[in-house]
């Protein structure tokens, strides 16, 4: 039991870490919910049961090296559960903008120095604006 | 659209062999007529957006939002393409 339950663990963490690595990949398994879910439940699931597995497993026969996997588990488990439903969680705040208000005007340069305005890049032309939290 | 200055986004660009435009707003003008400053949210105490993306059509009108509780979560972009056919569609 303890093999399924380190399957699970580490296969989910394993899954997590090759979706983080292609972003732009067909979802794997309905996975790469990292990006795309306000919660990703699923994955929470699998560490969870996992986890549970795990105790089961230990409770029936305590041996240290699964006590010593056990440990690792949900240790990995508490870490991914405390960054989604608790540190990747941003302040409240709203959009001042909803669909049928006016894009407020601006002017700003792009990458190459160039001045881009609302009215010179919207206007005739469709624009789709994605506000990023910067490269670093 | 990010407050990295173009340099920066220049680099990102390249990295990314992206054409997309990457505005520049390092003071925040637009991300405060759009109430999404992130104060003091990056590592050296700058502020930076929170993560939003806005589809505007021809006569510079909001057609479609979307924006997340969570630093992690992106608009999808099977979303954003169907909100790109419906802006189509209507116009």
């Amino acid at each position: 039991m303890i093999w399924t339950s380190a399957f699970l663990v580490f296969g989910t963490l394993g899954l997590i870490l090759a979706n983080l690595g292609a972003q732009d990949r067909a979802p794997l398994l309905g996975l790469q919910q990292m990006i795309h879910a306000r919660i990703p439940w699923l994955l929470l699931a699998l560490l969870w049961a996992g986890c549970a597995l795990g105790v089961g497993s230990v409770v029936r026969r305590r041996t240290w090296p699964k006590v010593a996997v056990l440990g690792l588990e949900g240790v990995l488990t508490a870490l991914v559960s405390w960054y989604v439903l608790w540190f990747s969680f941003l302040p409240p705040h709203a959009l001042a903008v909803q669909a049928g208000d006016p894009f407020p005007s601006y002017a700003l340069v792009d990458q190459e120095e160039v001045l881009h305005s609302v009215e010179a890049s919207t206007l005739g032309e469709a624009a789709l604006y994605i506000f990023y939290r910067g490269d670093w | 659209m990010s407050v990295d200055p173009p340099e920066v986004s220049k680099r990102l660009a390249q990295r990314l062999e992206s054409r997309f435009i990457f505005l520049s707003d390092p003071e925040g003008v637009l991300l405060d007529a759009l109430g999404i400053r992130h104060r003091e949210a990056r590592d050296d105490g700058g502020d930076i957006a929170y993560p939003a993306t806005v589809l505007v059509d021809a006569a510079g009108i909001v057609r479609w939002t979307f924006q997340s509780d969570t630093y992690r979560e992106r608009a999808r972009p099977e979303d954003i393409f169907a909100a790109i056919v419906a802006l189509d569609r209507s116009s």
